[in-house]
């Protein structure tokens, strides 16, 4: 075990310059773990054998990040990294779960997926269980919180929004920290900040770097 | 894209990281032949990194089963890691994260050895000079203590010298670990509060570096709070990287790269069994005090390793790779404190699991010079998170090679490291694990709490110099220390 693992790798191992790699490293890592997933519920759809209960949670939580991209706008990549020691995806999608019309949202959404209006279809054109449903996967990933859809809708449905009242539920503390609202808006949660002494007489990273993947 | 072209992009992923990780450049480094030179003075080439990988993943042809690598004793002789070797690929199948966070822990544990070794050069349990001898890291011609960095009156340091052995030390001789008195010797981080074993006695921290992080220090004269003030460039410490070779095939050694230590000990008195411990005769200066006036005092010790943290920064980890070890009986975890009801442990007494609440703070004063603490106190603490993962595995593994010896006795808690080490939007490169304490060193920041419980990287990104005004550190508190 003592030979150079570097030594046996192919030509792009003698590449030196770590700048250069660093992009590419990073990017194929994360298309990597996409592929994985993809890779392993495709072929078993393609023979249409019967998937195993982890392929079916598999093959919903991509179709729910997949979702998840189109409802806030935020890359897939960015929501759940190929490499991810938060996971605060399955904490949303074990919250999202519990709601009767899940199964439905993710069935429309497999089935319009390439629609180039999906959105529009999911959130004003679907059935009110299946709309609000959407809205509060939108909020949770916003705001790390869960809005019951009902809720949503009685605020939809009211004649007056401003006497509703709506109890939104923090899902965890590090909900709070991840909630995207902050990373829209470039900047971080109060008193949760990633960033070193100093830095808020700089400008911010672009929108881009937060939301799209590299 | 199709399904072929998918897979391959995920194959070519895993390996990118593993080809990140015998990478040879480094942060510091920049092309021409000035920078390369005060490069090598600073961090000058090594020729014995151990590059030793944790499982044969990456081997050339891809072999037929993924194996973990076997932990044998010729890992005690196989050196220090310059850098992680580290894949993604590995006994865990597609999941990444947790094959590259076993690739992390496999490189503390190879670091503990490298570093716990004797200072003659013998493996361990084999030096002539007893059971339990000088570590590596405890020979001032290898680590310096910060307080023989950060001279009074911001003198200038020198490289294996150590600060004037105050006059009441008299029982002080070379080979001995003599411990400055600060507050950051018994209080903890955010002055959070003392740790008090189960003799009453204070636990002590002390810390230490490296010479490529001394010589960073020094060039730049970063050990005066004169000399901060005008270094007008960010601080950037050397880093550690394995060898490769350049796109001719010629040979790049590695680096070793700038590495802190913090450890943690515990006086060791009734009850403790000196032989399950590293121990180390030492001197404990306490300087004189106003508030209360106090004389200065020197008091003769035994000490026992009860915690070790081990920094090093790579150039894969702008934000250093952080690996935290410890003693075995220092604490139950919160889940286990009812199944081992009569254990002794360091730092919580089985006898008192029930009537106790555990990790609450003692009592105002501390003062260290007063022991036992006063009214009997003694710390109560459990761990908050489990080790998990493959720590347990590795722990047992590396534990049987070194039975017979202290070091068996000494246990990995984890290695927090960088997952997206050059994120344009999380400077502390979004770290794995997202929490990490050592029981005897981030005591009362235990936990899964963002913002109030223990992140190495997310602490240790807001340390900062003493510039006016003030500017980022490079991840190390040390230079506030600075006179």
């Amino acid at each position: 075990m003592s030979d150079l693992e570097h030594e046996k790798q192919g030509p792009i191992a003698q590449d030196t310059n770590e700048q250069a790699m660093m992009p590419l490293t990073r990017r194929t890592i994360l298309t990597g773990a996409a592929a994985t997933a993809a890779a392993a519920v495709g072929s078993v759809g393609a023979q249409a054998a019967p998937l195993t209960p982890n392929q079916q949670t598999d093959k919903q939580l991509d179709l729910f990040l997949e979702l998840s991209a189109v409802l806030t706008g935020v890359a897939k990549a960015k929501l759940a990294p190929g490499v991810d020691p938060i996971k605060i995806k399955l904490e949303y999608f074990a919250q999202a779960k519990k709601e009767h019309a899940f199964a439905q949202l993710l069935d429309l959404f497999s089935r319009n997926r390439n629609a180039p209006n999906v959105g529009d279809i999911i959130c004003n054109k679907s059935e009110p269980n299946v709309r609000f449903l959407a809205r509060s996967v939108m909020l949770m990933w916003y705001l790390g919180a869960w809005y019951d859809p009902k809720d949503l809708r009685r605020l939809a449905d009211s004649q007056k929004p401003e006497d509703e009242k709506v109890f939104p539920v923090i899902i965890s503390p590090k909900a709070y920290t991840q909630g995207w609202v902050w990373r829209v808006a470039q900047t971080h949660p109060m008193g949760a900040s990633e960033w070193t002494f100093g830095h808020w007489a700089n400008k911010p990273p672009t929108l881009d770097s937060f939301i799209k993947s590299a | 894209m199709s399904k072929k072209a998918l897979l391959f992009a995920g194959i070519v992923g895993a390996l990118g990281f593993t080809m990140l990780a015998g990478s040879s450049s480094s942060i510091g480094q920049v092309a021409g032949a000035a920078s390369d030179s005060l490069e090598d003075k600073i961090n000058p080439p090594v020729a014995n990194c151990n590059v030793t990988p944790d499982s044969n993943a990456n081997q050339n042809p891809p072999p037929s089963k993924i194996v973990p690598t076997p932990i044998t004793r010729s890992l005690l002789t196989s050196g220090q890691p310059c850098a992680q070797t580290v894949s993604g690929k590995g006994p865990h199948g597609n999941d990444l994260l947790l094959n590259l966070q076993r690739g992390f822990d496999f490189y503390s544990w190879l670091t503990f050895v490298a570093l716990n070794s004797p200072n003659d050069g013998a493996p361990i349990g084999e030096s002539k000079k007893g059971q339990d001898p000088t570590t590596v890291w405890e020979d001032i011609n290898n680590y310096m203590q910060l307080a023989d960095v950060m001279l009074p009156e911001g003198r200038p340091p020198t490289w294996g010298v150590r600060d004037t052995v105050p006059p009441q030390c008299k029982d002080f001789r070379e080979g001995m670990m003599l411990i400055r008195m600060t507050e950051e010797t018994f209080n903890q981080p955010f002055k959070s509060g003392p740790l008090i074993d189960q003799n009453g006695n204070y636990a002590l921290f002390d810390i230490l570096m490296n010479e490529p992080m001394f010589a960073y220090i020094a060039e730049h004269r970063l050990y005066s709070v004169q000399g901060q003030e005008e270094f007008a460039e960010p601080i950037v410490f050397p880093s550690g990287s394995n060898p490769t070779k350049d796109k001719d095939g010629k040979p790049i050694l590695g680096r070793m790269g700038a590495i802190m230590l913090k450890v943690s000990w515990k006086v060791l008195g009734d009850n403790d069994d000196p032989r399950k411990f590293h121990t180390v005769d030492a001197v404990i200066y306490t300087p004189p005090s106003e508030k209360p006036k106090t004389d200065a005092t020197c008091v003769r010790r035994k000490l026992g390793l009860v915690g070790f943290h081990a920094v090093h920064k790579t150039a894969f980890a702008p934000q250093w790779i952080w690996t935290t070890f410890e003693h075995v009986d220092n604490v139950p975890d919160k889940e286990g404190v009812k199944a081992h009801k009569s254990r002794h442990y360091n730092f919580f007494n089985s006898a008192r699991a029930a009537s106790r609440t555990p990790n609450e703070l003692p009592p105002q004063p501390w003062n260290p010079s007063k022991e036992p603490f006063t009214n009997d106190f003694k710390s109560q603490i459990v761990r908050e998170i489990s080790v998990t993962d493959d720590a347990p595995a590795l722990n047992k593994g590396f534990q049987m090679i070194l039975a017979g010896t202290v070091w068996a006795n000494y246990m990995l808690i984890s290695t927090q490291w960088p997952t997206d080490a050059r994120s344009a939007t999380d400077p502390t490169g979004a770290p794995a694990p997202t929490f990490l304490a050592n029981t005897t060193l981030e005591t009362y920041s235990q936990g899964k709490m963002p913002i109030a419980s223990s992140s190495c990287m997310a602490c240790h990104g807001n340390a900062t110099t003493q510039h006016k005004p003030a500017t980022p550190s490079d991840f190390t508190f040390t230079l506030e220390k600075a006179h």
